[in-house]
């Protein structure tokens, strides 16, 4: 017997499904926005249930909490599930690619001393894409200041997204990230605001699809999708 | 105490003081942002601790599960997409996810008592500890509003870490059935509340 996928939505905003039918189930959730939409309020929901259990926390678990996160490094990542891969025409040498965009990498902001570990590690990710044979850099202006590059390996399948020099926007909006996939715009994330009037960068994962990349303003905190004109599109190389 | 002044500015006056929420102490972590982090911390570690208790029962794996549940919100903050949901959902999201998972890989080698001896969030012990909030009362009442077969299904997976097959069985109840329950619990539940659809 099979059943309506729809039906476990709530089994499933209770945690109650075992792990495979859980995974099913988060795929269902990518092709059915109806399904995400309500799993979404019965999520707030079950948070309303669980805020019902609190409880008073001892003094010993904070001091415990904050003692390992201040010994611990964040993850950084920018990434976009996107679909199948494709190969991109025409190529630069990767050593070119490189000097034109490493600048931007190494003078990216640490302004935390934990970023130091997620530094290293999206160094190494950003030498993978940079190294690789089919590398590929495309560079713009920024409508109102700044620029972008962006790089593309199709062999990698992955893009690295340099910001430079955004000028620096009021507390309600913020810079988003979005490639776009066919017709649709897909968010890569909001700009983290330490960026603003420096240098980011961003490791976009699976952009076999993706034809460009662009940059907008949105309310703080981004959206769903772009409410603006681009102040910056990149068609990705070969597309 | 000062005198309250119904005015628009006393209004804003405390806005401004109020504590900033959770979704905007988030997004100041997934910056790297520590005292935000602190706040967060206060903000939600008696739900956190609370809620992964509940499931696991034991006070001291009950620390260890909430320690690192705010350990991966830390590492984690930066894929908290304020446009997806709150970040207190986000976070007991987080939290239910790990005490399920806890108390399912603990169940094998730990004295879980496993028979169905639920008697109701009211006389829990844990309750007990509750701090009595309006919010309490509302979940509560909420609660009572469900048929009996919705309310066990949604006590016994939300607090207990129960998948649907095993809340079939132990209410002897036909797997199939259970998990519509579930949903047209929280359907109710969720309208009750007043949370948006």
């Amino acid at each position: 017997m099979t059943i309506d996928p729809h039906l476990l939505s709530g089994a499933y905003a209770l945690d109650a499904l075992d792990d495979e039918e859980r995974r099913a189930f988060e795929q269902h959730l990518d092709e059915c926005p109806e399904c995400a939409e309500e799993v979404r309020g019965f999520a707030d929901t079950a948070a309303r249930l669980g805020d019902a259990a609190s409880v008073a926390v001892p003094d010993h678990l904070r001091a415990a909490v904050l003692d390992q996160v201040r010994r611990t490094p964040q993850e950084r990542p920018a990434v976009v599930p996107m679909r199948r891969r494709r190969r991109l025409a025409g190529s630069l040498a990767a050593a070119a690619v490189a000097a034109a965009v490493l600048g931007g990498v190494t003078v990216y902001a640490v302004d935390q001393h934990q970023q130091a570990e997620q530094l290293r590690v999206q160094q190494s990710e950003v030498s993978r894409v940079l190294a690789a044979p089919d590398a590929e850099l495309a560079t713009t202006a920024v409508r109102g200041g700044g620029t972008v590059k962006v790089v593309v390996s199709a062999d990698a399948d992955r893009a690295v997204m340099v910001l430079a020099d955004l000028p620096e926007l009021g507390d309600d909006r913020d810079y988003q990230m979005w490639t776009q996939v066919g017709d649709e715009m897909v968010s890569a994330g909001v700009v983290p605001r330490d960026e603003q009037g420096a240098v980011g960068t961003h490791v976009m994962e699976d952009v076999a699809d993706v034809s460009a990349v662009a940059l907008t303003v949105e309310p703080a905190g981004g959206s769903d999708g772009p409410s603006s004109d681009p102040i910056a599109l990149v068609e990705t190389p070969g597309a | 105490m000062p005198t309250p002044d119904p005015g628009p500015r006393s209004l804003r006056a405390v806005a401004s003081d109020a504590t900033p929420s959770p979704d905007t102490l988030l997004e100041r972590v997934a910056r790297g942002d520590e005292k935000a982090f602190a706040a967060l911390y206060d903000e939600l570690a008696p739900a956190v601790l609370g809620l992964v208790r509940r499931v696991l029962r034991d006070p001291a794996r009950s620390e260890e599960v909430a320690q690192e549940v705010f350990l991966q919100v830390w590492q984690k903050a930066q894929r908290f997409d304020a446009s997806r949901g709150r970040a207190r959902t986000w976070v007991l999201t987080l939290a239910h996810r790990r005490a399920v998972d806890a108390v399912r890989h603990d169940q094998a080698a730990s004295d879980r008592d496993r028979r169905y001896d639920w008697t109701g969030p009211e006389h829990d012990q844990v309750v007990e500890e509750v701090t009595t909030r309006l919010e309490h009362e509302q979940v509560r009442r909420c609660l009572g509003s469900l048929t009996d077969l919705q309310r066990e299904a949604v006590n016994l997976a939300y607090y207990r870490g129960y998948t649907y097959a095993e809340v079939a069985s132990l209410l002897d109840a036909n797997p199939a059935t259970v998990k519509t329950r579930m949903r047209d619990g929280l359907i109710r539940l969720r309208d009750c509340l007043g949370v948006p659809a």
